[in-house]
């Protein structure tokens, strides 16, 4: 969606009544926005950066601009994490074919491939890594709640990291299975959308 | 990972959208600047997704995490992956666990030991057993006048889906021998729930009302291996809707084993209606954390 002139001009005007000083708040702030895009180890941080200033245009209301109180940047932060939640959120390079849109279907047909998948990628990952999302995820509540005690204690870590620990793993696996799914879409001529 | 800025509970509130606006933005902008706190929002939102496909989440935390965590970018696709990988160790679960391979790759002292002691619960459970079924049995004893209190069953362990109210022990340990007609009309009456996956559908537990009591002795079996300093017991109607709360309870042997006992006014039940009971152990530093639901519905 283009940026509406008055949307931009609203932007600058809050960060600053003089033009030229609002356009150096605006350099700043991108220039911050970038480093965190780089620090969160996005991809093309100066495009999300971008991406920030325009949706924060957006966004930006003679409400919120009445009511803002603190610095300013703290609101392009704000829209910052949105925007780093969509970057995350999709994998761009692994983006399906039109109409085979396999990881976001809503149907279950593919399950079994999905199943497949994770199996091939669960044997890709290291051994101690599928060890560790194995005992993770093993059992019902209670004993997986038993389990995860024991297993944060054999890697002498507090509960929160082997959480952060496991979900790592679960990235890795998401991606690899995404990758899967994509080559196993591609393997099927006959759906031909 | 650094020192942890950002309380699990706090992540939770915030996944679910249950912060105040201030607090929910302030969370975003920690979360943009700090990698570490990112990172941690997104595997407590793993427990999250975990737990609402297990159907672990109150109503309330379900319709929040459907109308908030749901909607935003990405997250049903972490739906997805989250099913598979449940269903990836579920099964891996069934395949694996069997009791005689697990029996057997224990060392011999072990598997005798294990033995001996079921044995000697088995013989234990049946002779009790037996003296309750011989103490049923046997006729009240004859009480003098009009003022023969009525009888005192044996508490029952039942099993869902059928609990009716029965007698209840610890009173009738405490009562005097002679009970007014009038009180008699409001002897409290005792039932046994167990904790449910499931909210609703078949295996649903039943509690009977006993018309002549005003209140029930609700004996709530803890099916856990984890202790805490004290429990809590909620009691809520099917839309969720806290009707009585039960704070500062402990854990005793009763009936079923381990369990919770607490008295609940029939006048907060309605036959026909659906309930639930939900517990939480409250850990020696104060953290509450919910442990087991007891579904049930109540018939006349």
């Amino acid at each position: 969606m283009d940026l509406s002139p008055e949307s931009f001009e609203r932007l600058m005007n809050w960060l600053h009544p003089n033009r030229e000083e609002a356009g150096q708040e605006y350099q700043r702030i991108r220039t911050l926005l970038i480093k965190n895009f780089q620090h969160q180890g996005c991809s093309f941080p100066d495009k999300l950066a971008d991406a920030t200033l325009d949706r924060a245009a957006e966004t930006l209301t003679p409400e919120k601009i009445a009511n803002w109180k603190g610095e300013k940047e703290r609101y392009f932060y704000r829209v910052g994490f949105y925007i780093m939640l969509e970057e995350k959120g999709k994998n761009p390079e692994v983006q399906m074919p039109i109409g085979l849109d396999v990881a976001y279907s809503d149907d279950d047909e593919d399950l079994e491939q999905k199943l497949h998948c994770l199996e091939k990628c669960m044997h890709e990952l290291s051994t101690d890594k599928s060890d560790l999302i194995d005992q993770y995820y093993r059992g019902n509540r209670a004993i997986k709640i038993k389990n995860r005690e024991e297993l944060a204690r054999a890697q002498k870590i507090d509960l929160p990291r082997l959480r952060v620990r496991a979900h790592r793993i679960r990235r890795e696996l998401k991606t690899c299975i995404e990758e899967c799914l994509k080559g196993a879409a591609r393997s099927k001529p006959s759906l031909g959308m | 990972m650094e020192d942890q800025v950002l309380d699990d509970v706090v992540a939770r509130r915030f996944l679910l959208g249950q912060l105040p606006p201030e607090e929910q933005g302030r969370i975003e902008e920690l979360a943009f600047a700090d990698p570490d706190t990112f990172e941690l929002l997104e595997s407590i939102e793993d427990d999250l997704i975990d737990e609402f496909i297990r159907g672990d989440l109150s109503i309330d935390e379900r319709k929040r995490f459907e109308e908030h965590l749901l909607s935003l970018p990405g997250r049903r696709n972490n739906l997805k992956i989250s099913r598979v990988l449940q269903l990836h160790f579920n099964e891996a679960d069934d395949k694996k666990f069997s009791f005689p391979t697990w029996f057997n790759t224990k060392p011999l002292w072990l598997r005798v030991s294990l033995a001996l002691t079921a044995t000697a619960v088995l013989v234990t459970a049946g002779v009790l057993i037996f003296i309750r079924v011989r103490e049923a049995r046997q006729p009240a004893p004859i009480q003098a006048g009009p003022d023969k209190p009525r009888t005192i069953t044996s508490p029952e362990f039942r099993v869902s889906p059928s609990i009716e109210p029965t007698a209840s022990p610890v009173h009738a340990e405490n009562k005097p021998k002679a009970i007014p007609p009038e009180k008699q009309k409001k002897a409290a009456a005792y039932a046994v729930l167990m904790p449910l996956a499931a909210p609703r559908g078949e295996g649903m537990q039943q509690l009977k009302l006993a018309p002549e009591a005003s209140s029930m002795a609700i004996e709530l079996a803890l099916i856990t291996q984890r202790n805490f300093r004290t429990y809590e017991a909620t009691l809520e109607n099917e839309a969720g809707k806290e009707l009585q709360d039960w704070p500062n309870l402990k854990a005793a042997k009763l009936t079923s084993g381990k369990a919770l006992q607490i008295d609940v006014p029939e006048s907060l039940l309605t036959a026909g209606k659906v309930y639930r009971f939900v517990v939480s152990g409250v850990s020696s530093k104060g953290k509450s954390e919910v442990i087991a639901r007891y579904p049930f519905e109540v018939v006349n």
